[in-house]
């Protein structure tokens, strides 16, 4: 049996992205729900990243073998970030920080962490919310944003800047999605058997579940999830609640309200919050209550399809709806960019975001859940 | 009519079945057979008619004791034999029957075995006796072998468990070696096993004064009959070995515990560690980006 809960929550994060980049890109329409589909794929790499890692050991890999081969993923996936920034946004944007490499990142840093007691990555990951406001102070975060789009020179101070700061998907705070889903991947699912179908690792996306039978026996399922998603969504409320009662410089620094860019503490922990909660909930409605038997049926399986292709999904879904806007700006405009955001009614923008995934939907299918193609399959092949 | 009873209608006239048993409670009811020291919490007491004190009794562990008198009632010259198979047949009995002929991991016959001594005859199994003697010498007798029986009983029972506990040794040889966060989720059971290795240890030296007790001087029936039990049930050996195998126990496990106790002192020395390195880099970072910023600029 699949963790049925993540690939849903990947699901959910699938539409969500391709929705908001149709919708943004297309219409230059920010839909009311973006902003959560990234803090989701975040986490559940981390969480995934976790079951890979106990799936290996359980199969008797050395803890060598294991690092290796999550260095090489993760490599890999910050080198499709990379190519992916030059050949979707073209080369001036190769250092944007997409979550690509946010990922690929994380990926390496979690192989150094997984042999440290969890409080550690638990404290990297509150000390990288707690530090990213003072930093976007130093690095005055808003000098590289200009019409919500981040700008910068190609010199080693920017780069660096962008990587750790002020980028898409900067490391700080970003990490801390992985790391705290790394946390509670390792204490929610607390026993995976060895027998996974396949390797998850970063799998799809950022890593498919492992396959699994027994509940956690050590700390219960809403202990680890629903108790912390609470507290965390009770701060970032508080922080949006109190906004008004605190000095400025605490406002303008650690009180900024709800916002991606710049991902504010109260996005984060109201966003990580939320995750942890729909994890717990699904974890407990439907990976605790559904028998183990034959694979799952039904809008189960259509989510571990999406789940399984989500890495290529990701990629494909910015190539179908970005290049074409390029050629058609190349063709017919002054310069490649001159119709980003402005191609498309956001009517029209979302019925292709729909169409696209309705078309996904019947390729999976055919492809099946041996994934022997898509970006997945390259990394299995290169990495493992 | 009852097994026992059917053996008593064949044995001479003045034959009785006493059941004794072993328990750690005390009750004004009690008929006391033997009083053990204090540290072992326990006496035996002779179950009678009485409904209550064989109901209370019945809680611990119990000995069957088949007294055959020898004089007046006795039994006469030719019936002798007769009389003494009868003894080691219902003896035998308490055994099943595969085994009565095997001898135990202890190098004890599973069976009955016989004694003679100062005109009694006995034989003894760890749950049955059968004693042919003078009934005047019943009660001192009865006294002697629930005592004897008492303190093989206890170092039978410490053999059996060690020797189920072995396999479980084995498994567990490895964590005395090495020990890693995935092992923590064992320091339960390691403790128990820890705790009864130890509680074992201490059945063992509760009972040594006894079996390693020198032979009284001058000798009566009663020192005679205990010093003749320990030696056929090799008791003191027994001990010995016993002694052995749970040295080897308390190691692993006191080995196991170190590693355990080492490795979570060292974690949680390493996360302070690890803490102040966060804090560290964080001022680095700090510091990286100033330099970053002012020099972009």
């Amino acid at each position: 049996m699949r963790y049925s809960s993540i690939d849903l929550l990947r699901m959910l994060a699938i539409i969500v992205m391709v929705f908001v980049h149709f919708g943004e890109n297309l219409s230059g329409v920010i839909l009311p729900f973006a902003g959560f589909g990234a803090p989701l794929f975040a986490l559940l790499s981390g969480v995934s990243y976790a079951l890979w890692v106990r799936g290996q050991q359980r199969r008797g890999k050395c803890d060598e073998i294991i690092s290796r081969v999550s260095i090489r993923r993760g490599l890999f996936v910050l080198g499709v970030g990379f190519a992916f920034n030059v050949v979707v946004w073209l080369p001036e944007d190769t250092f944007n920080w997409d979550v690509l490499t946010l990922i690929g990142v994380s990926i390496l840093l979690l192989n150094l962490l997984r042999r440290l007691p969890r409080i550690v990555s638990l404290a990297m990951a509150l000390m990288a919310v707690l530090i990213s406001p003072l930093l976007r102070v130093l690095a005055d975060y808003n000098s590289y944003w200009e019409e919500m789009y981040f700008q910068y020179d190609m010199t080693f101070s920017d780069i660096t800047i962008g990587f750790l700061v002020t980028g898409y998907f900067p490391v700080f705070p970003w990490i801390a999605y992985s790391l705290v889903g790394a946390v509670v991947g390792g204490c929610l699912f607390e026993t995976a058997p060895v027998d996974e179908q396949d390797d998850p690792a970063i799998g799809s996306l950022f890593g498919s579940p492992v396959e699994s039978n027994q509940p956690s026996s050590r700390l219960v399922w809403w202990q680890v999830t629903l108790v912390p998603g609470i507290a965390l969504l009770a701060v970032g409320l508080l922080i949006l609640g109190g906004r008004a009662f605190v000095p400025d410089g605490l406002a303008t620094t650690y009180f900024q309200g709800w916002s991606m860019y710049p991902p504010t503490i109260c996005y984060v922990t109201g966003t990580l919050g939320m995750s942890l909660m729909m994890l717990g909930a699904l974890h407990y409605s439907i990976d605790r209550r559904l028998p183990d038997e034959g694979p799952p049926k039904g809008l189960l399986q259509t989510a571990q399809l999406f789940s399984q292709y989500s890495f290529t999904i990701y990629l494909l879904h910015h190539i179908v709806h970005i290049w074409p806007l390029w050629i058609y700006g190349a063709l017919y405009g002054t310069e490649a960019t001159q119709y980003w955001r402005l191609a498309l009614p956001i009517s029209v923008s979302s019925s292709l975001a729909l169409l696209f995934l309705v078309v996904c939907y019947f390729c999976v299918r055919i492809l099946g859940v041996n994934r022997r193609y898509g970006i997945e399959a390259w990394m299995r092949w290169l990495c493992d | 009519m009852q097994p026992d009873e059917q053996v008593l209608a064949t044995l001479p006239a003045g034959a009785e079945i006493r059941q004794i048993q072993y328990v750690s409670e005390r009750t004004a009811q009690q008929v006391v057979v033997v009083e053990f020291p204090l540290a072992l919490n326990c006496r035996a007491i002779r179950v009678g008619q009485d409904k209550g004190v064989r109901n209370e009794a019945s809680q611990g562990s119990s000995l069957s004791l088949l007294m055959v008198p020898t004089t007046g009632e006795g039994p006469v010259e030719g019936e002798l034999g007769r009389v003494l198979g009868q003894m080691r047949e219902w003896v035998d009995s308490g055994v099943p029957a595969s085994e009565v002929h095997q001898v135990t991991d202890s190098g004890v016959p599973a069976g009955s075995l016989l004694l003679t001594l100062q005109g009694v005859q006995m034989f003894w199994s760890p749950n049955r006796i059968a004693i042919l003697a003078a009934p005047d010498r019943f009660d001192t007798l009865q006294t002697a072998v629930a005592e004897a029986t008492y303190y093989e009983a206890q170092v039978r029972d410490i053999e059996r468990s060690l020797g189920a506990a072995w396999p479980q040794l084995e498994a567990d040889l490895p964590l005395a070696f090495e020990f890693d966060a995935r092992s923590l989720t064992r320091n339960p059971e390691l403790r128990n096993r820890f705790s009864e290795v130890v509680k074992l240890r201490a059945r063992m030296t509760r009972i040594a004064p006894h079996v390693h007790s020198p032979h009284v001087y001058p000798p009566t029936l009663v020192s005679q009959v205990g010093e003749r039990l320990r030696e056929r049930t090799k008791l003191a050996t027994r001990h010995e070995f016993l002694s052995d195998q749970l040295e080897v126990f308390q190691d692993v496990y006191v080995q196991c515990s170190d590693r355990s106790s080492d490795f979570r002192l060292t974690r949680s020395g390493n996360t302070l560690e690890w803490i102040i390195i966060i804090l560290l880099l964080v001022q680095v970072l700090m510091y990286g980006v100033d330099i970053l910023t002012n020099t972009g600029q």
